[in-house]
């Protein structure tokens, strides 16, 4: 050890002047060199170290093989005892790899039955590449079944959320709200399905015995009816409509039509209009004003006024007597006032009553969801004459995907939207490169 | 001054939200909603209070309840579609771009949206998603039917095919079908798993009808299709595991070169597989067969209702042999019969199915030149080559024999022969008074035998038809007289019998005599307690019980009527039958 120097002990930088750590330094490294390269040669055992040669024989060198790396790149390799902390970039071989193998394996039993070696080779060829083709096919869709969905049995995946919930079963509601914050997990419920009662028809459950492709006569009569009803009130409020809407205005030809517009718009021009018949109607009539200011001569006399106002007081008091009366009456009515009230109270629950009961079946019947009304369509029917009565020559009649469609819109299940009479395609602007155009100068210059 | 109450802060106006309010809360695209909304069964309500519910607005809005909007917020597929946008984005502007490579792997990582949650949350219980099969049969036999379709994903349409002959093969396996309805629509099929009926239809074997697209739409309809094949594949699952079935099914004899085979088809359904006619593989040997498959009935009954206890057990025999109808049967189909629905009718019920190679090239197991063939199923007037061990019928046989749960004799439906009527075995009876004529009644109920004319002809001697005629008269004689007969044998009774005591000594066993009822006594006290109970009826309902008896009385005597008649044209119908004969028999001796 030297001796102390003296200096300052404020700052750290102070402290390291102070103090010589070489011989602490020295040691260290030694340690390290020892830590790398192994024991010291003089801590070792002879036998570590030497054999003794019992057999006397030359040893035979062996080949090198020529897998070993090169001797030029000996340097570049670590000596070092220590083994090395991490490797860093280590790339992951997925396990596809593997499939090759498995697939060489699978398919083991067509290489039996194949005797020549050539052809296996290429059949095995155009398998891999059908079942390639295969198992894209089968990524892409999503018509993997391989689980019971309604079992008990929890896959391995399932296993952290079912202790979230048990969890959640037992601990206060206190304890799970101070910790939703910190796990965020814990405060993931479940929302349960809400439940839906959809429309109750099930149309498509119950086709009528008269669709039969061979029906008895009953049968196909009662189907006919029904169609032919449901037909007429069609008709009829067709005809209904027509009447209270086409029909209530007078239709009137082109040429009329122009010719009272003309009529209208040149009304009072002149030139136009007989002046004639005017002059003489003005000579006839006498100016009138629609309300004429009051004048003093149609004045009420005194004598009437007198007589209207009595008339006035005597209904007044005709009508104070009646209010009187009244009062009087309704003191002995007071007794019947309860029964009244009663019944009015039990009407008002009858309507209730009514009321929400239209609102139930409302409930089970088709209800408006959007701007369009659902209007049923008819049902499918076959005349008599088309009946074959055999199923060879039975004709489809009526159109499934419509049902299917219309019964889901009558279910509640979809609104109706619009009938799309136009397919709405994408208006593309075309551009012309100027370069191409053609101008006359070109067409007289090719003479065109 | 207290808070000012906001209007539409509570009550129904904020327990609805507009559709484009829903959108905004989640974010969405309208296409995606759609498909959301379909796909976790959310539909569109219509409130109370229209007005209310619409804040004030008029007009027609499509409307949800807010409660459903923010269930759908919680949904993780939202995510997913979300991806699924901006994926789709991507592979747009690659196509614009033309960027091949960027095409082809865009093209390839579409993410794939998993709804199999969806599917365990719409049905918390496998009841539940079997009650629901009825919409998505009927969706995926018909999507199964379509050609490649713009607006339709094609996988889609291959899927429905495989699922719908899995779901078959599955029905065939438990011997589940109960009921067969050919309409003009297509083919209603019934089956009965678990309980719950299943109701389809399928349609009519005949190309593809281009459909309109103003009529239905096409991309909500392949959005239904979707979730319900996904349930569909599930339920098959399910169902196959319960049987002890391979789920993707695999026929009975798997070799090496089979395997091969399907490797290479380029189908994903298998032909062998649709053939519907090779049994599937089992996992486990000694299983028992569902069609085997006995239930032990208790004999008494848990509520005391024993008339109902004893409905079931009759129910429950009547299907245990329909199980078993066609079983032993071997039927051959011509080649101009509908192949899948026969041979799944015929399969469900245990018989051997076989058919022209030619029509359809897998699965036919023997050729029709097998002598041990029992049917053979023809739908055309006539053959030219026949075999005498077999009987040549038509296909409606098979449908009658299904719905009268008994094996019809098959002189009606002969080769050539006009059929019968084919009764739906849907129809709910809601008359309980109307005339049944003979064969109706056969139809649905085989005990009763139509009366033949033969049988008639040497039946009835000569007298029985005044007898009958008499019939009515006496009849109603009976009832004026019965009163005062049965008073007076009652009366000679008693003192036969008192006499007899009397000489009898007192300690001594009797020999038991049977109980004598008196059926007009009985009558008429019942007939005494009826009008005891009418008078008992109150006021307001007097008019309408009158009106009903009289209609009860009347249809009454309208049956009666019909039933006379009836009887009349058969005996009428007999008698010139005889006289032909008789006069046949004449001319015959007048020739010897």
């Amino acid at each position: 050890m030297k001796t102390k120097k003296r200096g300052g002990r404020r700052l750290k930088r102070d402290w390291r002047r102070k103090i010589d750590v070489t011989d602490v330094d020295t040691y260290l490294e030694g340690k390290r060199l020892e830590e790398r390269i192994g024991d010291p040669f003089s801590q070792k055992k002879d036998e570590e170290l030497f054999h003794i040669d019992t057999s006397g024989k030359k040893q035979k060198f062996k080949k090198k093989s020529l897998n070993a790396p090169l001797k030029c790149l000996s340097s570049l390799e670590s000596t070092s005892a220590i083994p090395p902390l991490a490797k860093r970039s280590v790339k992951k071989y997925k396990k596809n790899n593997k499939k090759d193998d498995d697939f060489d394996k699978s398919i083991k039993p067509l290489k039996k039955a194949i005797v020549k070696k050539k052809e296996a080779k290429e059949l095995n060829k155009i398998l891999k590449t059908k079942v390639k083709t295969l198992q894209l096919k089968e990524n892409s869709t999503k018509d993997l079944f391989d689980k019971d969905l309604w079992t008990s049995y929890r896959e391995p995946g399932q296993r952290k959320d079912k202790l979230i919930k048990n969890v959640i079963k037992w601990l206060p509601s206190e304890v799970l709200n101070h910790n939703a914050k910190v796990l965020p997990k814990l405060s993931n419920k479940k929302m349960s399905h809400p439940s839906q009662t959809t429309c109750k028809a099930e149309d498509m459950k119950c086709p009528h015995p008269g669709l039969s492709y061979n029906p008895t006569i009953e049968d196909h009569v009662s189907l006919l009816a029904n169609i032919a009803k449901k037909e007429t009130e069609l008709i009829k409020h067709e005809a209904h409509m027509n009447r209270v809407t086409q029909n209530l205005f007078k239709q009137v030809s082109k040429d009329k039509h122009e010719q009272m517009i003309i009529e209208e718009l040149t009304e009072g021009l002149p030139g136009f209009t007989d002046d004639t018949v005017k002059e003489v109607n003005e000579d006839t009539s006498e100016f009138k004003a629609i309300n004429p200011p009051a004048t003093r001569d149609n004045q009420k006399t005194i004598k009437k006024r007198k007589i209207q106002r009595r008339l006035r007081n005597e209904e007044r008091q005709r009508m104070n007597a009646k209010i009187e009366k009244k009062k009087v009456s309704d003191l002995y009515r007071l007794r019947y006032i309860r029964e009244e009230l009663d019944e009015l109270e039990n009407t008002t629950n009858k309507k209730k009553l009514k009321r929400l009961q239209k609102r139930q079946i409302n409930n089970i019947s088709t209800r408006r969801l959007g701007t369009n009304k659902f209007t049923e369509s008819l049902d499918a029917f076959a005349l008599p004459k088309d009946l074959k009565g055999t199923l060879r020559e039975t004709e489809p009649q009526g159109n499934i995907f419509k049902d299917c469609f219309e019964s889901l819109q009558k279910r509640n299940i979809l609104s109706v939207g619009k009938k799309q009479l136009k397919i709405h395609k994408k208006k593309v602007q075309a551009f012309m490169d100027p370069a191409f155009k053609v101008t006359p100068d070109m067409l007289a210059k090719y003479s065109v | 001054m207290p808070m000012q109450k906001k209007k539409f802060q509570s009550g129904e106006g904020a327990r609805y939200v507009t559709r484009r309010a829903a959108l905004n809360k989640l974010q969405l695209s309208l296409k995606d909603f759609r498909t959301l909304c379909i796909i976790k069964g959310i539909y569109p309500r219509e409130p109370a209070h229209r007005r209310r519910a619409q804040r004030g607005k008029s007009g027609i809005h499509i409307l949800y309840l807010k409660k459903d909007i923010l269930f759908l917020l919680h949904e993780p597929m939202i995510w997913k579609l979300r991806d699924l946008q901006v994926h789709l984005n991507r592979l747009r502007r690659a196509k614009g771009m033309h960027q091949k490579d960027m095409i082809k792997r865009y093209a390839n990582t579409i993410p794939r949206v998993a709804i199999d949650h969806v599917v365990k949350e719409r049905y918390p219980t496998f009841i539940d998603a079997l009650r629901d099969m009825d919409d998505a049969l009927t969706l995926c036999c018909l999507f199964a039917t379509f050609p490649k379709l713009k607006s339709i994903p094609p996988n889609l349409i291959a899927l429905c095919r495989r699922l719908t002959v899995e779901f078959m093969h599955v029905c065939i396996a438990a011997r589940a079908l109960r009921k067969v309805f050919i309409s003009i629509k297509g083919i209603y099929f019934q089956v009965e798993i678990k309980g719950q009926t299943i109701t389809w239809v399928i349609p009519h074997n005949y190309p593809h009808e281009p459909q309109k697209k103003q009529e239905v739409d096409f991309y909500t309809m392949a959005t239904f299709a979707d979730f319900y094949s996904t349930a569909l594949g599930f339920v098959n699952f399910r169902l196959y595991h319960n049987l002890n079935l391979y789920y993707p099914p695999r026929l009975g004899s798997y070799n090496a070169e089979r395997l091969e085979e399907e490797i290479l088809e380029e189908n994903e359904t298998s032909d062998r597989v649709a053939a519907l006619n090779l049994p599937l593989q089992k996992t486990a040997e000694d299983v028992e067969d569902p069609a085997d498959a006995e239930l032990d009935l208790d004999t008494f009954a848990m509520d005391g209702d024993e008339s109902k206890a004893e409905e079931a057990r009759k129910e429950y025999e009547k299907v245990r042999k329909l199980k078993k109808l066609f079983e032993g049967l071997k039927v051959f189909l011509n080649r101009e019969v509908p192949r899948e629905p026969l041979v799944f009718a015929l399969r469900c019920f245990g018989a051997q199915v076989s058919w022209d190679e030619t029509t359809f090239p897998e699965g036919a197991t023997f050729p029709e030149t097998d002598e041990t063939i029992t049917h053979q199923i023809v739908d055309r007037p006539d053959l030219e080559k026949q075999y005498i061990s077999r009987y040549y019928i038509q296909p409606q046989w098979v449908f009658d024999c299904v719905n009268a749960r008994e094996l019809i004799s098959v002189e009606k439906y002969f080769i050539g022969t006009p059929l019968p009527p084919h009764l739906s075995p849907f129809t709910v009876e809601y008359r309980t008074q109307r005339y049944v004529p003979p064969e109706e009644k056969a139809l649905t109920d085989p005990s009763v035998i139509v009366n033949k004319d033969q049988e008639l002809l040497d039946e009835i001697s000569d007298n029985d038809i005044e007898d009958i005629e008499d019939d009515k008269k006496e009849s109603e004689d009976e009832t004026m007289d019965a009163d005062d007969e049965d008073l007076d044998e009652f009366d000679g009774e008693m003192t036969e019998e008192q006499l007899a005591e009397i000489k009898r000594k007192k300690m001594k066993v009797e020999s038991g005599t049977p109980e004598v009822i008196n059926k007009g006594k009985l009558r008429r006290e019942h007939n005494q307690m009826k009008l005891l109970k009418e008078k008992m009826i109150q006021k307001k309902y007097r008019n309408l019980y009158k009106s009903m008896k009289s209609g009860r009385m009347k249809r009454e005597k309208e049956i009666k009527l019909l039933k006379y008649k009836r009887r009349i044209h058969e005996r009428t119908s007999v008698e010139n039958k005889r006289a032909e004969i008789r006069a046949r028999r004449a001319q015959a001796a007048t020739l010897m």
